[in-house]
């Protein structure tokens, strides 16, 4: 049976892990988004103004 | 036979319950913290609830403006998912995991402490959203852009609901990572994972699908944030972005999402069967591979959301067949509940008749599901009030009918009393009665091709809308039982003693009820070779 200091590394280490792994997660969503970037809309359309972030005060 | 029998009176330590609240540490208080939290947020989902359904009882405006309306129907769903099903079913978990696998606390209880903590300032965010200038956000709780950006909700009501998602995000990576943790390192000895009990199981999965896709949820709303604060352009078409990417991003996270708020209730539903049928849950093997089947394909058919978007033909083709096949592994946990019961001693108490009326109910919900999986079909019924009926089914005669068949169960456990049979009759029936009357006729406006998150429709849905409405004010006024049952009941109840229901699994057989600070006087050692050694039902762990 381990002792309570065996366990609590133990515990440590799974819990950086996992940790580590919802990170890695997080992170792919801007890795996927930025190895899909596409052309720009035409800009002047009434679409892309709507979207202008000046225009829009930002 | 396990070596420890509890016979501590519980010695609560006299302090001020605010400051107890703030700085607890025992899993058990934080259990009961989140279950408050969640009824304070299930009320005022309920009367957002009750908001929109008293606007549709007729055509036309009446009580509210087309702005406000959506703004009830987005918070509305915020509410009950965010802040209301999820954390009630982590309080359950918070409160019976570590018992229910020998354990004197979660792994980590001061990180427990800080999860709990967030939860109620990300709702209170939420909350605050609705008065600040341009109001709440007003998007759906699926926040889409473009109407989600700058341009179409300018207001700081959208990027306030996008903090409280990241807050509430947080709090749920860190509660799984603990539940994952104490599942894994703090069994007791003697119990191997294919002893633990269903609920124990269900936990387990649900903080895994919370840990892989609630992070992807967290990247989608930071884009958006910084999409509206900041100038870039990850869904913003006249930068390069792509606004069906935040689209599939969030339903990367929020069909995940559905299980996270109904596998706990299958284990919920798998202990109460079991217990008030006086029989071991049939199939425990399939249970488990059917929990986890369930949570792998549930990861693969986000995209069945989105049919409408213009997917190519494949896609379309392959997530409606992933999705189809969902229905196999819950075929199975329906079925086993059936046999569950079948030459059961059945006691038709409280708990019982929500288990059994969630086994009838969620079945609606799981067949409208199988309706929406195909394509064709979805094309029609996609934003309807069929969809509307169909999660209904899921989320309340699912979700909701499983908790209060778990309250009933466990309630005499955290208080050493029963709750009132009599007031928990009457909830059920009415609660039956009223959610059914409220969600059923969904079903066919949905069909008459009624659209969802309208303030105002054509008087050709009238009749059904009132009856909806109708069946809304019944469904929500019986919830009052269920506060003054509670109320009532955990001073003075019935007293219930350790093991009222005669139940097997270790949260009974070695606690008292309420079960001391540490659970058990000494830890418990697990020596049966089943997860439910019912005496003579034994069939080596392999039933």
């Amino acid at each position: 049976m381990s002792t309570a200091r065996t366990q609590r590394r133990r515990n440590l280490a799974l819990a950086w892990g996992l940790f580590g792994g919802a990170l890695m997660l997080a992170a792919s969503v801007f890795v996927w988004r930025l190895s899909h970037h596409q052309t720009a809309i035409p800009q002047g359309s009434a679409y892309a103004q709507s979207y202008h972030p000046v225009q829009n005060g930002r | 036979m396990a070596t420890s029998v509890a016979a501590h009176v519980p010695h609560p330590v006299k302090r001020n319950w605010f400051l107890n609240a703030l700085t607890t540490v025992n899993h058990k208080d934080i259990g009961l913290m989140y279950l408050v939290n969640a009824l304070v947020f299930f009320f005022i989902g309920g009367i957002l609830a009750w908001v929109i359904r008293l606007e549709l009882a007729e055509p036309g405006l009446q009580f509210v403006s087309g702005a406000v309306f959506n703004q009830m129907t987005a918070m509305h769903a915020t509410f009950m998912i965010f802040f209301a099903i999820i954390p009630a079913l982590i309080g359950f978990g918070n409160y019976f995991v570590p018992i229910m696998i020998g354990s004197p606390d979660m792994a980590f209880p001061r990180l427990n402490n800080w999860s709990f903590w967030l939860m109620p300032f990300a709702g209170l965010l939420m909350l605050g959203s609705f008065f600040v200038p341009g109001g709440s956000s007003a998007a759906g709780w699926t926040a889409y852009p473009p109407l989600t950006t700058s341009a179409f909700s300018p207001g700081a009501g959208m990027d306030m609901w996008i903090l409280g998602v990241h807050l509430a995000g947080a709090s749920s990576i860190m509660g799984a990572i603990n539940f994952i943790v104490t599942m894994l390192n703090m069994r007791a000895p003697g119990m191997s994972m294919f002893k633990m009990p269903l609920f124990c199981w269900a936990m387990l999965v649900t903080a895994w699908l919370q840990l892989v896709a609630t992070p992807v949820l967290a990247g989608a709303v930071t884009m958006l944030l910084t999409d509206r604060n900041f100038g870039t352009a990850f869904f913003n078409p006249a930068g390069g972005g792509d606004p069906v990417l935040f689209q599939h991003i969030f339903w990367f996270y929020s069909h995940p999402a559905v299980y996270i708020m109904i596998l706990p209730v299958f284990g919920i539903i798998s202990e109460v069967l079991s217990t008030h049928s006086r029989k071991p849950p049939f199939g425990y093997h399939s249970m488990v591979w059917a929990i986890i089947a369930i949570a792998v394909l549930g990861q693969m058919v986000w995209a069945h959301h989105m049919y409408s978007v213009g997917m190519d033909i494949a896609a379309q083709t392959m997530f409606m067949a992933m999705t189809t096949l969902i229905a196999v592994p819950t075929g199975i946990k329906v079925f086993n509940w059936i046999a569950t019961m079948w030459g059961g001693s059945i006691a038709f108490n409280a708990a019982m008749k929500f288990a059994v009326g969630f086994v009838v109910l969620f079945t609606i919900g799981g067949l409208s599901g199988v309706v929406l999986s195909s394509a064709p079909v979805d094309y029609m019924m996609h934003d309807t009030y069929y969809v509307v009926a169909h999660i209904h089914y899921v989320f309340v005669a699912g979700s909701f009918m499983g908790l209060m068949a778990g309250l009933y169960h466990w309630f005499p456990k955290w208080t050493g009393r029963f709750l009132s049979e009599k007031i928990g009759s009457a909830h059920f029936w009415l609660t039956f009665i009223g959610l059914n009357l409220t969600f059923f006729p969904m079903h066919f406006l949905g069909m008459m091709g009624m659209p969802r998150r309208i303030a105002d429709y054509n008087p050709v849905y009238a009749d059904l809308n009132l009856l909806c409405s109708v069946g809304a004010a019944i469904f929500g006024l019986a919830q009052l039982l269920i506060v003054i049952n509670v109320l009532v009941s955990r001073r003075r109840g019935k007293p219930a003693p350790a093991n009222p229901w005669g139940a097997v699994t270790l949260e009974w057989t070695h606690t008292s009820s309420p079960p001391h600070e540490h659970n058990f006087t000494k830890l418990p050692v697990w020596t049966h070779d089943t997860a439910y050694p019912y005496p003579g039902l034994n069939h080596g762990g392999k039933h």
